[in-house]
C-alpha cells in the first residue's frame, strides 16, 4: 500500500472515488452554510394579529417582491393600466382624490416610461429608491432576527472558494496526470467536475442571495400556515366580474400577495394582468417578473437581480 | 384508585377568571389569528391530529405557540367494560405529550362495545358497575398519561335501563372512583334534564333554578364549561352544535359558574352552520364577561 495513489487510479476507479469526494465536498458546504445562521434554532416570532404587506414582501423576496406587492395593489386599485402593446402604463386610479404614499408612488412614477415588467424589475434606480423608503421595515426585520445575517453570505463564498479548490484542484491534477500518461479519454472527469461545480455554485448562490433567515423562513411558514384560508377567501373574492377599483386584496389582505406571491394568484385573479408576468418568466432577461423566482416565499430564495436587499 | 392517583384532578380554589376560548375548527383559522387576543384558550378535537400529516401537525404546533391548547377526545371509550385500546390511547399519549396541556378530556360514555365501534358516544348505564369501569380504564390511561385527565358529561338519548342511580350521583360517583375534574357540558346538562324530565326546563322557565337540586352536583370538580347551541329533533334537544348558545344556557351557566369555584376555562363548541366569526368571538366575549362576574 505504500505506493498508493489517488492519482495513480484507473479512470472508472477514479471516478467513483471523485463522484464520492464531491458528495462529501457538497454535504459538507450544505452543512456549513446552514450552520452559519446562528437563528436556525430560535423559535419564529409570534404570527402578527395585522400583517404588514410591505414587510412581509421584503422579507419574502427583497425589494423585488415589494415592487411586485405595491405593482398589484395600484393595479387592483385602477392606477396601472395594460397597453395594447403589452407594456404597463399609469391609469387615472380611483376618482377619490387620496394621495398615494411614498412607495407606491414611486413604482407608479416609474411606470411612466410604460416599461415591460421585466424593464421594471430591471429598473435599478426604482429598487434602489424603494430599498431606501423600506428602510424602517429592514430595520425591524434586522432586530427580529428575521434577515439572513451576513455570516451566511461570507460562509458561503468561503465554502464556494475552499470547495471549488477541492473539485477542481482534484480534478484538475488527475487531468495533467491523466494527459502526461497518455490517457485521452478525460471526458467524463471534466463532466463530472463541470456538473458538481455548478451544483456547488448554485447552493452558494442560493444561499448568498437569501434574504430570510431560518427565523424568518420559518416565520414566513407560519404566516403562510394561519392565513392561508384567507387566501383563497380572497381570490374567490376577487373572482367574477368586479367593478374596476375594487379590492379583494384590501389593505387588510395585501400581505396575502406579499407571502404567497404572484404565483399562487394566477388563473384566478387579474388574469390579463398576471399573464404579463408569466410572459416575463419565460423571457431570457431573468426578471424578477418572473412569478416562480420570487413569489414562494418561504423558500427563503429572494430575488438577487432585482436589487432585492440580501444583506 | 382515585383521588391520590396521578394525574388527578384535584379542587384546587382559584381566584382568576375563567378563560374563554373555542373549540379550532380549521374554517376559521385565520381569522382566528387574526382575533388572537380575543381568545384566551383553544380546545383541538384530539381525534383530527392522532394519525395527521406533517402538515395537519404543523398546524397544530403553530396553535400550541399561539394559544393555550387543549385536547378533547372523542373515541377512547373509557366505559368499555373490555378496556382501553392500547393503540389509541398510545397515541393520545404522544398528542398530549407533544401539547404538554394544563389537562385534557374524554367523555364519560363508550364508542365501542365487545370491540365493535358503534359510531357515537353512548351514554353508561347508571350503575356501580359502570362507574368501577371507568375507573379501572383511567386507571390505565393515567398510566400512559400523567395530565390531568377531565370528563365530559355526554347527553343521553335514552336512558339505560336498570339504574342504580341518576345522573348526577353517577357522575359524582365516577369523579370520586378516578379523582378527574369535570369538564361541565352546560348544554348536555340542559338537554338531558329537558329531554327526560323537563324539571330543568320547567324551572329555568318559572326562574325557581334553585329548585333544581343544584346541591347534588359535584360543582367543586368543574375545571373546564363546554356550551353550545342545539336544535330540537322530534320533540328531542339534540347537541348538535350547529346554533348560537341558546338563553336558557347562558342563564345555566351564570347559575353554576359561582358554585364551580375551580373552574378554570369556558370553552364554545360549533361544528356546523358556521356564522361569520365575529359571532363566535360574541360568545365568547360573552363566556368571559359571565366568568369574571361571577368570580
Amino acid at each position: 500500500m505504500a505506493g498508493f495513489s489517488i492519482l495513480g487510479l484507473s479512470g472508472p476507479a477514479f471516478l467513483g472515488v471523485y463522484a464520492g469526494v464531491a458528495a462529501l465536498t457538497l454535504l459538507l458546504a450544505h452543512l456549513f452554510i446552514r450552520a452559519s445562521d446562528p437563528t436556525r434554532d430560535l423559535s419564529p416570532p409570534k404570527v402578527p394579529s395585522e400583517p404588514d404587506a410591505i414587510t412581509l414582501a421584503y422579507l419574502a423576496g427583497g425589494v423585488g417582491n415589494v415592487i411586485r406587492t405595491l405593482l398589484f395593489d395600484l393595479r387592483q386599485r385602477g392606477y396601472v393600466g395594460v397597453g395594447a402593446d403589452k407594456r404597463l402604463e399609469p391609469a387615472a386610479g380611483p376618482q377619490s382624490g387620496r394621495v398615494l404614499d411614498a412607495r407606491p408612488a414611486r413604482v407608479l412614477a416609474a411606470l411612466r416610461t410604460r416599461p415591460t415588467p421585466a424593464e421594471l424589475f430591471d429598473d435599478w434606480t426604482l429598487a434602489a429608491d424603494l430599498e431606501r423608503l423600506c428602510a424602517p421595515e429592514r430595520r425591524r426585520l434586522v432586530e427580529q432576527d428575521l434577515l439572513a445575517p451576513p455570516e451566511v453570505e461570507r460562509t458561503a463564498q468561503a465554502t464556494l472558494i475552499v470547495g471549488s479548490a477541492v473539485l477542481l484542484g482534484l480534478a484538475g491534477v488527475k487531468f495533467v496526470v491523466a494527459l502526461s500518461g497518455g490517457h485521452q479519454n478525460v471526458i467524463f472527469l471534466l463532466l463530472l467536475a463541470a456538473v458538481v461545480e455548478a451544483l456547488l455554485w448554485g447552493m452558494v448562490s442560493r444561499a448568498r442571495k437569501r434574504i430570510a433567515s431560518a427565523r424568518g423562513t420559518a416565520y414566513l411558514a407560519a404566516i403562510k400556515r394561519a392565513y392561508g384560508r384567507r387566501l383563497s377567501e380572497r381570490i374567490g373574492k376577487a373572482g367574477g366580474s368586479r367593478p374596476a377599483g375594487a379590492t379583494a386584496f384590501d389593505a387588510g389582505s395585501l400581505f396575502l400577495v406579499s407571502v404567497f406571491g404572484y404565483e399562487a394568484l394566477k388563473g384566478a385573479v387579474e388574469p390579463e394582468f398576471m399573464s404579463l408576468f408569466k410572459k416575463s418568466s419565460s423571457d431570457s432577461s431573468g426578471s424578477c417578473g418572473s412569478s416562480s423566482s420570487c413569489g414562494s416565499g418561504d423558500s427563503g430564495g429572494g430575488c438577487g437581480g432585482c436589487g432585492g436587499g440580501g444583506d | 384508585m382515585g383521588d391520590a392517583a396521578a394525574g388527578a384532578t384535584e379542587p384546587m380554589e382559584t381566584t382568576a377568571a375563567p378563560r374563554a376560548g373555542l373549540g379550532f375548527r380549521p374554517q376559521f383559522c385565520a381569522d382566528l389569528f387574526a382575533a388572537r387576543e380575543a381568545v384566551d384558550i383553544i380546545e383541538v378535537i384530539a381525534d383530527h391530529y392522532l394519525d395527521a400529516s406533517r402538515e395537519k401537525l404543523a398546524e397544530l404546533d403553530l396553535l400550541a405557540d399561539h394559544f393555550p391548547v387543549v385536547p378533547h377526545g372523542l373515541d377512547l371509550s373509557l366505559g368499555s367494560a373490555e378496556g382501553i385500546d392500547p393503540a389509541y390511547l398510545r397515541k393520545m399519549a404522544r398528542l398530549v405529550a407533544r401539547l404538554d396541556p394544563p389537562w385534557w378530556s374524554e367523555h364519560l360514555a363508550f364508542t365501542k362495545a365487545g370491540g365493535v365501534a358503534i359510531g357515537h358516544l353512548a351514554a353508561l348505564p347508571y350503575t356501580r358497575e359502570a362507574a368501577e369501569a371507568v375507573a379501572r380504564n383511567v386507571e390505565t390511561v393515567r398510566r400512559a398519561i400523567a395530565t390531568p385527565l377531565l370528563l365530559e358529561n355526554p347527553t343521553a338519548i335514552a336512558l339505560v335501563p336498570g339504574a342504580e342511580m341518576d345522573e348526577p350521583a353517577f357522575l359524582t360517583r365516577v369523579l370520586e372512583l378516578t379523582g378527574c375534574g369535570w369538564l361541565c357540558d352546560v348544554t348536555n346538562l340542559y338537554t338531558n334534564a329537558v329531554n327526560h324530565g323537563g324539571d330543568l326546563e320547567a324551572a329555568l322557565d318559572r326562574g325557581a333554578l334553585d329548585r333544581w337540586a343544584l346541591d347534588r352536583w359535584p360543582w367543586e370538580r368543574v375545571v373546564q364549561f363546554h356550551i353550545a347551541g342545539g336544535r330540537r329533533l322530534r320533540g328531542l334537544l339534540m347537541d348538535s352544535h350547529d346554533a348560537p348558545t341558546p338563553p336558557e344556557i347562558w342563564a345555566l351557566l351564570e347559575t353554576i359558574l359561582p358554585l364551580a369555584r375551580n373552574a378554570q376555562a369556558i370553552v364554545l363548541e360549533r361544528d356546523e352552520n358556521l356564522p361569520p366569526f365575529g359571532a363566535l368571538l360574541e360568545e365568547v366575549a360573552r363566556a368571559r364577561a359571565i366568568g369574571r362576574r361571577c368570580r
